[in-house]
């Protein structure tokens, strides 16, 4: 028994590696949650909509990462909404815009943003070639904007005597804005000229007043929309002034008087527009933006480490990417259930992965569906097999045509339910068609050999474990903890290693010998 | 009254020696190479063997391997008035044609259907082509001779023709037993298929109790013919043969199928590399001590 002797020591070995591992990252990350000055920040957005028509449309600037901030989450709750998020490569941009469907009494949508904060002592600039074009854009005047106005020039005589360089005269007009015009409350100016002739204005009015002096004096400029990071039960939308020199965007807040290095928590939403939140198509709407401080830092810290360890730490990548690495990461698990199935209770299903695969392919459609194509591929499936049967055609041929069918049946399905407005995503139809088209030519033979009952004994069975493997793969937190930590792999394959050299008996051989023990018994 | 138990305990499996499916595996994986597969899963490899050994197999009238020979059909079966096709690789009695009368171009089956040549020119396409062989794999046919059944499976065989599967360890018989269809099995001897196996004492060749889809029976469902003490003729010979066999082949865990033939005596029809474990059903034995003492 010199192999089992190894392979025991093999599993506990990579098993003690595992653990190794775990409490390496916990550790690390334990560290991580103390590291000095950083922060975890939650942004949310509630967006309360009453009477929406169908194809009422939200649209939505979403955060942006920075050199100082990260986003690691971002969440959406969106009763009944067709949801897709939009980037612009130009202006790197991102927009949430949702959809709905169908005429509603009222809709909640809420968006989350978890926000990670590295305060860096580095200016906020950033390089960017603007071609003459652009240039100019930034140089005209605009709606609040009013950089040809003859009082706003007359501001900037004072400094044209001074025969000031570009860069000076920047610094010279922001000086101005925030010492000399004072912020006002939310109901004053939000205007360049009122500003600057009150001399008060609100965040709005002064960010324009300095781009406005900014523009007529031929510094391309905009204006900067987001947040300030910061405790506050109700936040609002925050603007400063981004300033165009030497091939370089350089920020400018006069309103809480920070000169080219700006906090780590201003928070990039986009530029120049004063509307993060639009909706259209609804009678009523109103939306509330609200900041809190996490107590801990959920993420890892690993990813904080600018090293190639980062790539250890699956976490950090873009939410849509790690709903379908946890897939992947509980595939695995499904496979030992499926071993565990098979080779311990004695299960029989039809193939050895199929019903890992089968699960995996109803992840992505909601129950409901993949029961509804779970019956139709097998009905359509089933009647055409046993129609093709007369014909004795070569196995791969036939499959073809069956497959074919399946998916005539599907999309004229699909089809059908368009034309009653109940359109499904095509993604969810897509993926388990073939895998069950399979399955039927499996379930055929089968009969064809062993007789109906032991065939659905097997499709039982299948069902069963590819149930079981449903449920793993679709637990959210069971996911993410497999996301978090990847090294608890090595568990499954220490016990699959267990599981490779297990001779007992499979629980229902416990059944089907059991006549053995009894006959025994009546003989002696 | 006691209730009867639904099951049995790991340990009472375990105290009479029970082979269970987890352990057969491991042993085959121990001392069957894969590379020795083909000789058995393949019947015409199986068949020179015999042939090279002595052991006795039914005569083969010809062997179709190219779909540009089904004319050579006509030819081979010419002055046979019974025969059997084949395909090489089948597993199951799949794909199986038995002919009863052949009139030239004009073939009946047992049951009555009638064959025209061209019907079975389309069905030895059909095989060549890999329609009965597992994951369609191109297939030869071998047209061999029909078995007259021996005397004693008169009352007991139902819509086929009984077998014995015996099993053996480095060689040597461990187990055996006689499978008769059924009415279930469709005239199949495969017991997962429904046929009846019945267990043979190794020393003297005779039947004792029998299991029925798992259960332990007595007596033929069907005909409600008493199953045990039946004596197999040519014992003796049947176990030297198979013996010789194993050794040919070379694996160290072995299913070897032998019919009785009416006048040829016991032939060996085919060779299994893993073969079930109902037979310890059949015989209210279990393999476990058997595969160690030959170990």
């Amino acid at each position: 028994m010199k192999e089992q002797k190894l392979t025991i020591i093999s599993a506990i070995f990579i098993a003690l590696v595992a653990i190794t591992l775990i409490t390496w990252r916990v550790k690390s990350d334990l560290k991580a949650k103390l590291s000095p000055g950083e922060s975890v920040w939650r942004l949310s957005y509630k967006v309360i909509i009453n009477k929406a028509k169908a194809g009422m449309r939200l649209q939505m600037s979403l955060p942006r990462t920075s050199s100082q901030s990260r986003i690691f989450q971002e969440k959406f709750l969106r009763s009944g909404l067709l949801m897709d998020i939009l980037r612009s490569q130009s202006t790197k941009r991102r927009e949430a815009i949702a959809v709905a469907l169908t005429d509603t009494e009222k809709i909640y949508f809420t968006a989350e943003f978890d926000i990670r904060l590295k305060p860096q002592n580095k200016p906020s600039m950033y390089k960017e070639l603007l071609d003459a074009n652009l240039q100019a854009k930034y140089l005209t005047k605009q709606k609040g904007i009013q950089a040809k106005s003859s009082n706003i020039k007359k501001i900037l005589q004072k400094w044209r005597a001074q025969k000031l360089d570009k860069e000076k005269l920047a610094d010279q007009i922001f000086q101005y804005c925030s010492d000399q015009i004072a912020l006002g409350g939310e109901s004053s100016s939000i205007d360049a000229k009122e500003t600057l002739h009150q001399k008060i204005g609100n965040s709005l009015g002064k960010a324009r007043a300095m781009v406005a002096l900014c523009r007529a004096g031929k510094i391309p400029s905009r204006i900067a929309v987001g947040y300030v990071l910061e405790k506050t039960r109700k936040a609002k939308i925050h603007t400063w002034v981004e300033v165009y020199l030497e091939n370089h965007w350089i920020s400018y807040d006069p309103n809480y008087g920070y000169a080219r290095q700006l906090p780590a928590s201003y928070i990039l939403v986009g530029y120049d527009y004063d509307k993060v939140i639009q909706v259209t198509g609804a009678k009523e709407w109103d939306y509330q933006i609200s900041i809190e401080k996490l107590p801990v830092s959920p993420t890892s810290a690993l990813s904080q480490t600018n090293s190639l360890l980062a790539v250890a730490d699956l976490t950090r990548m873009p939410s849509e990417m790690q709903n379908a690495i946890a897939v992947l990461l509980l595939l695995p698990l499904g496979t030992l259930i499926t071993v565990i199935f098979r080779s311990i209770i004695g299960l029989s299903t039809f193939g050895t992965f199929a019903p890992c695969l089968i699960a995996l392919s109803f992840v992505y459609a909601d129950w409901r569906t993949g029961l509804a194509i779970f019956l139709i591929v097998m009905f359509v499936g089933l009647s055409s097999r046993g129609l093709l049967n007369r014909l004795k055609l070569l196995i791969l041929p036939r499959l073809g045509i069956i497959l074919t069918l399946v998916v005539l049946c599907m999309v004229m399905g699909v089809s059908l339910l368009d034309y009653l407005e109940l359109t499904p995503s095509a993604r969810t139809v897509v993926l388990p068609i073939i895998i069950l088209t399979m399955l039927v030519e499996r379930f055929y033979i089968s009969v064809e050999e062993d007789g109906i009952r032991s065939s659905l004994k097997m499709l039982a069975g299948t069902i069963l474990v590819a149930f079981c493997c449903y449920s793993l793969l679709s637990w959210q937190e069971l996911g993410l903890l497999a996301v978090t930590y990847p090294e608890a792999q090595l568990f499954i394959i220490s016990a699959l290693l267990i599981l490779g050299r297990y001779t007992g008996y499979r629980l229902t051989e416990l059944i089907r010998f059991r006549d053995i023990i009894a006959a025994k018994k009546e003989k002696p | 009254m006691k209730i009867k138990r639904f099951w049995a305990w790991p340990w009472e499996l375990r105290s009479h020696e029970i082979l269970g499916l987890n352990a057969r595996n491991f042993f085959i994986q121990k001392v069957n190479s894969r590379a020795l597969y083909p000789r058995v899963d393949d019947k015409l490899i199986t068949k020179r063997i015999c042939q090279e050994e002595q052991v006795p197999v039914p005569q083969t009238y010809g062997v179709i391997e190219y779909l540009g020979d089904v004319k050579q059909f006509l030819h081979i079966v010419e002055n046979h008035p019974e025969f059997v096709v084949k395909p090489s690789r089948g597993s199951g009695g799949r794909g199986i044609i038995v002919i009863s009368k052949n009139d030239g171009n004009r073939f009946e089956t047992p049951n009555g259907n009638v064959f025209s040549f061209a019907d079975i020119q389309y069905r030895i396409s059909a095989i060549l082509a890999g329609l009965y062989s597992l994951g369609g794999r191109p297939d030869k046919i071998i047209i061999e001779q029909l078995i007259k059944p021996h005397i004693i499976y008169e009352k007991l065989a139902v819509k086929g023709t009984p077998d014995i599967r015996i099993i053996l360890c480095h060689n040597i018989p461990i187990m055996a037993m006689l499978r008769l269809p059924t009415q279930t099995s469709q005239g199949r001897a495969n017991l997962h298929q429904g046929a009846i196996g019945v267990g043979i004492h190794l020393d003297k060749g005779e039947t004792c109790g029998g299991v029925h889809k798992n259960r332990i029976v007595s007596h033929h469902p069907d005909t409600c013919e008493k199953i045990e003490d039946i004596l197999i003729p040519q014992w003796e010979k049947i176990l030297s043969m198979t013996s010789r066999l194993s050794r040919a082949i070379g694996l160290g865990y072995l299913g070897v199928d032998i019919i009785l033939d009416g006048e040829q005596g016991p032939l060996v029809l085919e060779a299994n590399a893993r073969p079930g474990l109902a037979i310890q059903m059949a015989n209210a034995c279990g393999l476990r001590a058997k595969l160690s003492r030959c170990e």
